[in-house]
C-alpha cells in the first residue's frame, strides 16, 4: 500500500511535468500568431539597423524597462552581427504603464537618436537596465548615459522633455495598438507577428524562411 | 488526527492543478515567453517587476511550494504513527496559510497595482485558497482539534 502511495505520487507528478513542457513545446510549433501589423506602423522616421534595402523586415515592439526585452537584446545584438545583411530591423516604442520610467528611457533613446546616437543609447539603456529601473528617479544615470556615448548634454537634456521625442514615442504606441501587441517585446516579420523566437537559431531560419517566401 | 479522505482527494487534485500550473508558468518564464491567454493581460503581469525575486521566476517558489505540499500530504497517508501524522498536519496547515496569504497578495498586486489579470496566476491562486479554505475546513470538523492540530 505504501509504495503504490508513492508510486502514484511519482507518478502524478511526472505526467504534469511532462504536460507542463508538452504543452509550452506545442505553443512555440505554429510561428505566427494571426495578428498583422498595422496600417502605415512603420515610417520613415523609425530607428533601423541592418540591410535597409532588404526584403525581409522584423519589427520589434519593445519597452526598455521590460525584463523579457532585457532577455531578448543580447539575441537581437547578434542575430544583427551574424545576419544583419539579410534583414532590416525596426525598433519602436511600447512602453508599459506598469514600468515607472519605460517612458522616460524611450524619451532618452529618441533624444539620443536626434544626435544621431539612437541605437548607442539603446544599448546603455538595456545593459545598464537593472540599475535605472528601481530608482526613484532615473534622469541622472540616462544624463550619465548620454555623456558616456559622447552626446551633447545641453541638447539632450533639452530635447529629453520636448514634444518631438513624446509625440514618436506616443506614435510608436499607437502603432502597436494598431498592430495587436499585447505585451512586449512583441516580432513582426514581414507584416505577420511572430512568436517570440526562443533562440538564436530559430530566428535565422525564420529570416531565411521569410526571404524565400516573402 | 486524520485528514478526512474527500479531504485529501481535494487537497491533492487542488496542489496538483496548482503545481502544473506554477510549473507551465516557470517554464515561460525561463523561455521568456508569454503563454497564450484568454483573457489579455498575461504578458502583463508575467513580465512585470514583480514576477521575478532576485531574478528568480515567482513561479517557481509557486511549483516548488505545491511539490512541498503533495509530498507532505502523501507522508501524511502514508505513515502510521498518529503523532507523526499529526506534526504532519501542523506543518501543511502552517504553510498553506502562509501560501494563502502570499497568494493573496499577488492577487491584490493584480488587481490594484499592475491593473491586469493572468489567468495562470488566478487559477494558482485558486487552488492555494482551496487548499487553505479545505485545510480550515477539516480543522473545524474535528471537535477535538485544539490538542493534536497546535502541537
Amino acid at each position: 500500500m505504501r509504495i503504490v502511495i508513492w508510486l502514484a505520487f511519482i507518478g502524478a507528478i511526472g505526467l504534469v511535468v511532462w504536460g507542463a513542457f508538452s504543452a509550452s513545446k506545442n505553443q512555440g510549433d505554429s510561428t505566427e500568431t494571426g495578428v498583422v501589423l498595422g496600417v502605415d506602423a512603420v515610417t520613415p522616421g523609425d530607428h533601423t539597423m541592418g540591410n535597409a534595402s532588404s526584403t525581409v523586415e522584423v519589427v520589434e515592439f519593445s519597452d526598455f524597462q521590460c525584463p523579457a526585452c532585457r532577455a531578448y537584446f543580447p539575441l537581437v545584438e547578434q542575430l544583427i552581427a551574424d545576419y544583419g545583411s539579410n534583414f532590416k530591423f525596426v525598433y519602436k516604442h511600447y512602453p508599459l504603464p506598469q514600468h515607472a520610467h519605460a517612458e522616460e528611457a524611450a524619451y532618452a533613446a529618441e533624444a539620443a537618436g536626434l544626435q544621431g546616437k539612437f541605437f548607442e543609447m539603446y544599448r546603455k539603456l538595456f545593459e545598464n537596465q537593472l540599475d535605472w529601473a528601481e530608482k526613484s528617479d532615473a534622469r541622472e544615470l540616462f544624463i550619465g548615459y548620454a555623456k558616456e556615448i559622447g552626446l551633447n548634454i545641453g541638447k539632450f537634456t533639452s530635447d529629453i522633455d520636448g514634444e518631438t521625442v513624446e509625440d514618436k514615442v506616443e506614435d510608436d504606441h499607437s502603432a502597436g495598438v494598431r498592430s495587436g501587441v499585447r505585451g512586449t517585446p512583441s516580432f513582426y516579420l514581414n507584416g505577420k507577428q511572430i512568436k517570440n523566437p526562443q533562440s538564436l537559431e530559430e530566428f535565422k531560419s525564420l529570416i531565411d524562411k521569410a526571404a524565400v517566401q516573402p | 488526527m486524520r485528514l478526512h479522505t474527500a479531504a485529501i482527494i481535494i487537497l491533492g487534485i487542488a496542489a496538483l492543478i496548482g503545481f502544473a500550473d506554477a510549473l507551465y508558468l516557470t517554464i515561460n518564464a525561463f523561455a521568456n515567453t508569454v503563454p497564450p491567454c484568454l483573457i489579455g493581460g498575461c504578458e502583463v503581469v508575467t513580465t512585470s517587476v514583480y514576477s521575478r525575486i532576485f531574478g528568480i521566476p515567482i513561479a517557481l517558489f509557486g511549483a516548488l511550494y505545491y511539490v512541498t505540499i503533495m509530498t507532505l500530504l502523501v507522508m501524511h497517508v502514508d505513515f502510521k504513527d498518529e503523532i507523526k501524522k499529526g506534526k504532519i498536519l501542523v506543518t501543511i496547515f502552517l504553510i498553506v496559510n502562509a501560501g494563502a496569504l502570499v497568494s493573496l497578495f499577488l492577487v491584490a498586486l493584480q488587481l490594484f497595482v499592475l491593473n491586469a489579470i493572468c489567468q495562470y496566476c488566478m487559477i494558482s491562486a485558486l487552488a492555494s485558497f482551496i487548499i487553505c479554505a479545505t485545510l480550515w475546513h477539516e480543522r473545524w470538523r474535528t471537535c477535538n482539534c485544539r490538542a493534536e492540530w497546535s502541537s
